[in-house]
Formats: structure tokens, sequence, C-alpha cells
């Protein structure tokens, strides 16, 4: 009897612990569903724990009733038009946006993004705050390559010189020593040793000539090194990097993010100025990117600098009044006398931006690459060759090359004679 | 007496020179990232007519770039594109706004660039709402065009021309418009290679 009783204890024990096992591993399971379901349906408008699209959903297994977020999820705008009143009222409180009907998730699909909803909201929030792995790569400064070897250059030179001179020094001295090589120099270096104080040996290096010309030539080399650095990088701003209002990383957008520089220097493909992007460009991302896991939950600093530019509130989504600019201070600025148009290089030529701006995607903090100077123009434009083939720009040069040879007239407006800006600029 | 001043001299000569080598080292690096150098004619680099990035006091805001006035139409302007922000707008576009440039493969390779450049870094090559932000979950994702669903009824991969225009001239959730970076003809190239990609499978 005790032995039997025992059995069924045993038994009934194991049956509820894999009973217990069992549905843990069945809500583990739902939850895990429910987070692939989550990422595909339900992400582009809701978050867990904040506002964005649609409202934050953690807790919303207590705030309403299953069969209602079942009705809820597969077909919102019906219950809204059926005017069920919760769904009304959710339905003005978000900007009278629609929810995607999801007629496609079964029932069990949907339990299990509640699951997941419910399991992952029950998590402590302290979870966050990963990887900061970007970090501030280590910026190589281009400090004008021409000139450090110049200087490099210069350096050596002097060297050089100073070499040689001390081995003539040494052939003059073994010279004199062997031609003046009498009584008189023994007395000579025992007067020489008594009377050596500090001044007396100035007073012999201010009246040795060689030294002195030594001392002229080193510094006439000197001077025109300085000076000859100094008016190569007059007006030449390469290597300029100033500090911008916005701790703006083209390392983390171009490099990190992979965005097109199209994106947001839009004008760089069709007009003169490659433009700096108003704010608004930055709120297509920066409504919704924050980097809170960075700072402890609170929005980024810089980021806050583009609200506060925009006067605008994160927690309402809404604009205010007192909007203004960004004042960045411009890196790449030519002369007034010369002109420069993007579009002409960037879609005409088809040259990347890199050529000229140097390797951007890599650098945390703007600087300027190259050194705008006529030369490096010119020699860009001596060296590249144009390609013309499907390229409309030059269709009409090589049109009146092709009427040239064939041995035609061809007329002024062929050439662009008649455009406006050929009189009127 | 010479042959010892030399002696002496040497080590004067070296020290002088030493000295000249590592001054002129410091002085040609301690140049000032944070400054333009040295300037010669400043007034050759500021224009006479204002920048449209400076400030400008003549003007109440501050700013030399001014908003145009209402109504203004820009040159080589290419239609009026009249409906509202609001989902009648959008049904409205979608049933009665097609695409006005012809389905020439000059256009559709350039919706394709464009695309790429101002699109795939969220919506991905193929539009499948898995580009390069969305990888690094910095961003959730869009729905897919060939196989998302759309918040304002029907699937993506059924959307109309009106309807994709209206969608990147004013944003649509967490998108935002991209009327400011995009022309109109613009627009309508990328929504040409749009509709390439709702084919896809």
């Amino acid at each position: 009897m005790r032995s039997i009783s025992l059995f069924f204890r045993s038994v009934v024990q194991s049956l509820v612990i894999i009973c217990f096992f069992g549905i843990n591993t069945l809500m583990a399971q739902d939850a895990t569903e429910g987070a692939a379901l989550f990422q595909k349906n339900c992400k582009s408008c809701h978050a867990l724990d904040r506002k964005m699209t649609g409202p934050a959903l953690k807790g919303v297994n207590e705030r309403r009733e299953e069969a209602w977020l079942l009705k809820w999820i597969k077909n919102a705008p019906a219950m809204i038009a059926s005017g069920d009143p919760t769904a009304v009222q959710l339905y003005n409180e978000n900007n009278k946006m629609l929810m995607t009907p999801m007629p496609m998730l079964t029932e069990g699909n949907i339990l299990s993004i509640l699951a997941y909803i419910k399991t992952e909201g029950e998590k402590p929030l302290a979870a966050a705050a990963t990887s900061s792995a970007a970090g501030a790569a280590a910026v190589t400064s281009s400090d004008g390559g021409i000139n450090t070897y110049m200087i490099i250059g210069l350096i050596a030179v002097i060297l050089i010189a100073l070499f040689i001179i001390l081995a003539l020094n040494r052939v003059i001295a073994t010279l004199e020593k062997l031609l003046i090589d009498g009584p008189d120099a023994e007395l000579e270096l025992l007067e020489v040793q008594t009377e050596s104080s500090g001044l007396s040996n100035f007073n012999h290096l201010v009246k040795n000539k060689k030294f002195i010309f030594f001392t002229i030539i080193l510094s006439v080399i000197f001077l025109s090194a300085v000076g000859l650095k100094g008016m190569w990088n007059t007006g030449v701003h390469q290597g300029y990097q100033p500090v911008q209002p916005i701790k703006f990383s083209h390392q983390l957008h171009a490099g990190l993010n992979q965005i097109n520089c199209q994106y947001c220097h839009s004008g760089a493909f069709k007009s003169k100025n490659a433009s700096i992007p108003s704010l608004n460009v930055c709120m297509n991302c920066h409504n919704y990117v924050q980097a809170t896991e960075k700072y402890n939950g609170e929005i980024s600093p810089e980021i806050q600098k583009i609200y506060t530019a925009l006067d605008y509130d994160p927690k309402t989504s809404q604009y205010g009044a007192n909007q203004r600019p960004v004042e960045w201070i411009r890196i790449h600025n030519l002369p007034d006398l010369a002109y420069f148009n993007h579009s002409q290089h960037v879609s005409v030529a088809g040259i990347e931006c890199q050529k000229c701006h140097g390797p951007i995607e890599t650098m945390a903090e703007v600087y300027q690459y190259s050194p705008l100077t006529m030369k490096w123009c010119i020699n860009c434009h001596k060296e590249t060759e144009v390609n013309h083939k499907d390229n409309a720009y030059y269709d009409d040069l090589i049109a009146a090359h092709e009427k040239l040879k064939k041995g035609d007239k061809i007329t002024a407006s062929l050439l662009g004679g008649i455009e406006c800006g050929k009189c009127h600029y | 007496m010479i042959e010892n001043m030399l002696v002496m001299n040497k080590l004067r000569i070296l020290g002088t020179a030493f000295i000249v080598v590592a001054s002129a080292a410091i002085i040609s690096s301690c140049g000032d990232k944070r400054s333009t150098g040295w300037e010669y004619a400043r007034n050759m680099y500021d224009p006479i007519a204002y920048n449209p990035d400076q400030p400008n006091k003549n003007f109440k805001n501050g700013q030399t770039a001014q908003v145009p006035p209402a109504g203004t139409i820009p040159v080589g302007f290419d239609g009026f594109f009249e409906y509202p922000n609001t989902i009648e707008g959008y049904e409205a576009a979608g049933v009665s706004l097609t695409n006005p440039l012809p389905a020439a493969p000059a256009n559709l390779a350039q919706g394709k660039v464009l695309y790429q450049n101002m699109c795939s870094h969220c919506h991905g090559a193929e539009g499948k709402g898995d580009g390069s932000i969305i990888k690094q979950d910095k961003f959730p994702p869009p729905p897919s065009y060939s196989t998302g669903m759309s918040s304002r009824g029907g699937a993506v991969k059924d959307l109309t021309d009106g309807k994709i225009f209206h969608t990147i001239t004013y944003g649509v959730n967490l998108m935002g418009p991209h009327r400011s970076q995009l022309e109109p003809s613009e627009r309508w190239k990328i929504v040409m290679y749009v509709h390439e990609l709702q084919k896809l499978q």
C-alpha cells in the first residue's frame, strides 16, 4: 500500500515538474515566435517603452482585454469604422493614424506577440546600454603634405651642411697642426688653458669668422624656411578643422550607417553648392533616433541641439515657433574670384566626393583635405580625361566636331551662343 | 691656439645647429588646425553679395536664405502637387495622379541611382526593408515593397503611382517628408523604380 502511494506521489511530482517545465518552454517558445513576428509586423510603428507612430506597448496586456486586442490587431480600421469607443479614442489620440490591418496573423500568432510584449515589458529597464563601439576614431591629420616634406628636406640640407663644415674643420685643423708644429704651440696651449673663463670664450667666439659665417648661414636658411612655409601657406586652409556647433560625425553617418552623401547634400548633384542640409533632413531620422542607450536614457546632448534649434518637443512631437538655424562653420571656402560648381564635377564628370574631400567617411570631425589652390585645380584638369560617351552634357560639343570633320560650317548657336547666360549674367 | 678653439667651437657649432634644427621643426609643426592660418587679402574670400549661408542683418530673422513668398514658382518647376497631406489627399492622389514621365530606360536607370542614394539605407537595395541602418537595428524596419502591408490599407506591392509619390512628398509614420531633397521629376523617377521593386518576390 505504502509503496503504491509512494509510487503515485513520485509520479504526480514528476508530472507536475514536467508540466511546469513544459508550460515554461511553451511560453518561451511563444515569446521567441512573438519576437520574430513583432520584428516583422509591429516594429515599424511600435516600441515597447516609448510612443512612436503608435502608442508604447508595454503593459498593453493589462490595459486591454485579450479578446479586444485580438480583434483590434486583426483589423483596426474596421473596428474604428464600427464605432467601438476605445478604438475611436485611440484613433483620435494618435493623430488619426490608422493601424495597418493584419489579416494574415492567426490568433496563435497574435497571442505569441502578446506573450512577447508581456515578457519583454516585465524585464528591468537597465538591461540596455550595450555597445558604444562607434567611438571617435583617430583622425589622421594631414597637415599639408608638401610642406612637411619641404621642412624635412630643409632639415636634411642643414644637417648635411653641418656635416661638411665639421669635416672641413677637421681637415683644416690637421693641416694647421702639420704647418705650425713648433715650440710656440705648447706655450699658447698653456696660455689658453689659464685664460679659459666664460667671457674670454665668448670673445674668442665672436672673433672667430668661421663661426660667425656659419651662424649667419644657418639663420638665413632657418628664416627663409620659415618665411617660405609662411608664404606658401598664406590663404591655404588645408587641414583646417574648426569646432562645429554640433559634434556631427561623418564617420558614423556616412561610414558606419552608409547613408549616401546625396541624401543630406542633395545639392551637390544638381547645383553649384553641395548645400548644408537643413534641419528637416536631420529630423527624417532623428525624430526616432535619439541615442538614449548611450546616455542613460536621456536624449543625446548633440541630438538635443537639433531639437532646441527647431524648438521641437520630443515628448509631444510638436514644433514650436522659435526656430533658428544651426550656425555651422564653413570649412571649404574658395575666394569669391573663383567659380566652382559641384554639379559639373559630380554629375557631369562623375567624380567621387572623396577625390576632393578625402576619406570623409572616416572623419569623426571634418577637416579640409585638399589645398584648394589654383595649382591643385589645374593639375587635376590637366590629368583628367573627359568621358564624353553617353554624357548628354557633351552632345553639342561632339556634334559640332562631327560637323567640322564633314566640312560643314558651324554656327555660334551650336556652341551655346544663344544661351541666356552668355549675355545676361 | 687655433686648434683648441676649433675643438671648443665644434661643440658650440653642434649646439647651435641642434637648436636651429629643433626650433625649425617646432615652429613648422605648430600650425593650429582650428584656425585658417595666415591670410592675405581676406576680402577676396568674402563675397560682396551675401552667401546663402551667411548671417544677414537686413532680414528680420537674421538669415540670408529666405523662404520664397507663397506661390512662388522656381525656374524649371515641373508641375503642381495639389494633394494635401491627409488620408483623403493620399487616396485622391492614388486615384488620379499618374507618372508624367515616359517609361524610358534612361528614366528608370536614373530612378535606380536616386533610389540607391536616397532610399536604400532604410528600404534596402531591393525594397525589402533591410537597409544598412535597419540591419544595425538603429531604426525600425519599413514594410517590404513586395510582401509588406501598408498602414493606409492594402499591400505595399499594390500601391499606385500617386500613392507612392504622395508618400515620398509628405512621408508617412516614421518616414519623413522628402520634398525638400527631391524635385518632383526625381520623385517620379524613383516611383518608376519602386514599381520594379514591388514586382520582386
